[in-house]
């Protein structure tokens, strides 16, 4: 092979690869930088679905959860996150308080609520995870998820314990132990945390 | 070009990407629970594949052959991720359902098959149409396995209630060794009712 035609063959399958990176990239950012306010956006309505879902308040559209933030929730800092105070005629009723933390292939974000008093755990909801879809994944489920409406805190840690320990009020996710556990452990840690800081006397 | 009817004649039913070519499976069994999921995911494979044989097919003759499967690879990424990007902004929701699958489209054998064995060899136009003939195979065979899924696993079709009120949903349908044994018998069905000439010329490994 003579050296013109070695670098001739080098150099134009890399040229080409560089353009067609350059054209395709320039065009996803484009289109990235256009959508980026409205994902944002629908992001942002999805974290207050998420919050409302774990108050165990109904909405029915857009405009309701945007209602129900501006009128009924205030915003409150808990450990440098913001948790957030549903009030109703100016009193408070519940607090909602994220949970954050890792399980098995990640960090799981979601959402805790617990009443006023602090005596009853409201619900929990999932706003991001990784874990296995159909398996760790069904943490969404909402059979899963619901189980943990109207669990009573009022004692010590663990509040939240799998079936069929003693004093178990909520069952496991067959096929996913490890990542049952890990927001098990999540829940129960966070409830505890938030409900010292109440206590505590904070605002 | 071919006969139009003829394309897609083997996209849907002699030449189909899933129960002939077995390509595709991965996705097909796994958001086929419900049939809005399924549609989306159709859609998606048919605006994917179609143009990315349109534009590996426009751009065949500038391409250096021995490293055509990196380019193809490259533009297949490219509108799965435009794809995905419009899926996220306008449609969150079935973002959320479809998960990491719409990402995996990449992956998805009929695409690459189709890039390789079709569009270099084709104009633009036919590679285009052949793009949503596959597509639409597979899109077909996704709608068939969630029909039934749906119907028997939730009593609902697109998220309608038709079954009656006494109906016990049979949750087996709604997990995923269902769509095991519904795509086996699929392919049970078409081998046995596609003449068998057709059936070897057609098959490919994955």
């Amino acid at each position: 092979m003579t050296k013109e035609k070695s670098k001739k063959t080098l150099f134009y399958p890399v040229a080409f690869m560089v353009v067609m990176s350059m054209i395709m990239s320039l065009a996803l950012a484009t289109l990235n930088q256009v959508t980026y306010g409205i994902i944002k956006e629908q992001e942002e309505n999805q974290t207050r679905m998420s919050i409302l879902s774990a108050l165990g308040i109904e909405y029915n559209s857009s405009e309701d959860i945007s209602r129900i933030f501006a009128e009924n929730i205030v915003e409150g800092i808990w450990d440098d996150q913001t948790y957030f105070i549903y009030k109703e005629d100016g009193e408070e009723i519940s607090y909602a308080f994220p949970i954050v933390g890792s399980a098995v292939w990640g960090t799981v974000e979601a959402f805790g609520a617990m009443n006023a008093e602090r005596t009853v755990f409201l619900g929990v909801d999932f706003v991001r995870h990784s874990e296995t879809p159909g398996l760790g994944g069904r943490i969404e489920d909402d059979w899963y998820k619901e189980q943990f409406r109207g669990i009573d805190i009022t004692g010590d840690m663990p509040y939240v314990v799998y079936r069929p320990a003693p004093g178990g009020n909520v069952d496991t996710i067959s096929g996913a132990t490890s990542t049952s556990n890990a927001v098990l452990a999540l829940i129960n840690e966070n409830i505890h945390e938030f409900k010292n800081f109440k206590e505590e006397g904070g605002a | 070009m071919a006969n139009l009817k003829e394309t897609f004649a083997k996209g849907f039913f002699k030449d189909n990407p899933i129960f002939i070519q077995i390509l595709g499976i991965c996705s097909a069994l796994a958001v086929t629970n419900l049939m809005l999921n399924s549609l989306i995911m159709g859609i998606g494979l048919i605006f994917v594949t179609a143009f990315s044989e349109m534009t590996v097919s426009l751009i065949r003759n500038r391409t250096p052959k021995h490293i055509r499967m990196m380019i193809q690879t490259f533009i297949i990424s490219f509108y799965v991720i435009l794809l995905d990007i419009f899926l996220k902004a306008y449609m969150p929701a079935m973002s959320r359902a479809l998960g990491p699958y719409v990402g995996l489209i990449i992956t998805n054998c009929i695409i690459m098959g189709r890039c390789e064995a079709f569009a270099q060899n084709n104009t633009a136009k036919d590679a285009f149409i052949d793009g949503i003939a596959y597509g639409g195979g597979y899109a077909f065979v996704l709608l068939l396995i969630s029909f039934v899924r749906e119907l028997l696993g939730f009593g609902t079709l697109f998220g309608y209630t038709v079954m009656p009120a006494g109906f016990v949903p049979w949750t087996l349908m709604v997990m995923p060794p269902a769509a095991f044994f519904l795509l086996a018998i699929i392919i049970w069905v078409a081998k046995n009712i596609l003449p068998k000439e057709e059936n070897s010329e057609g098959a490919k490994t994955a």
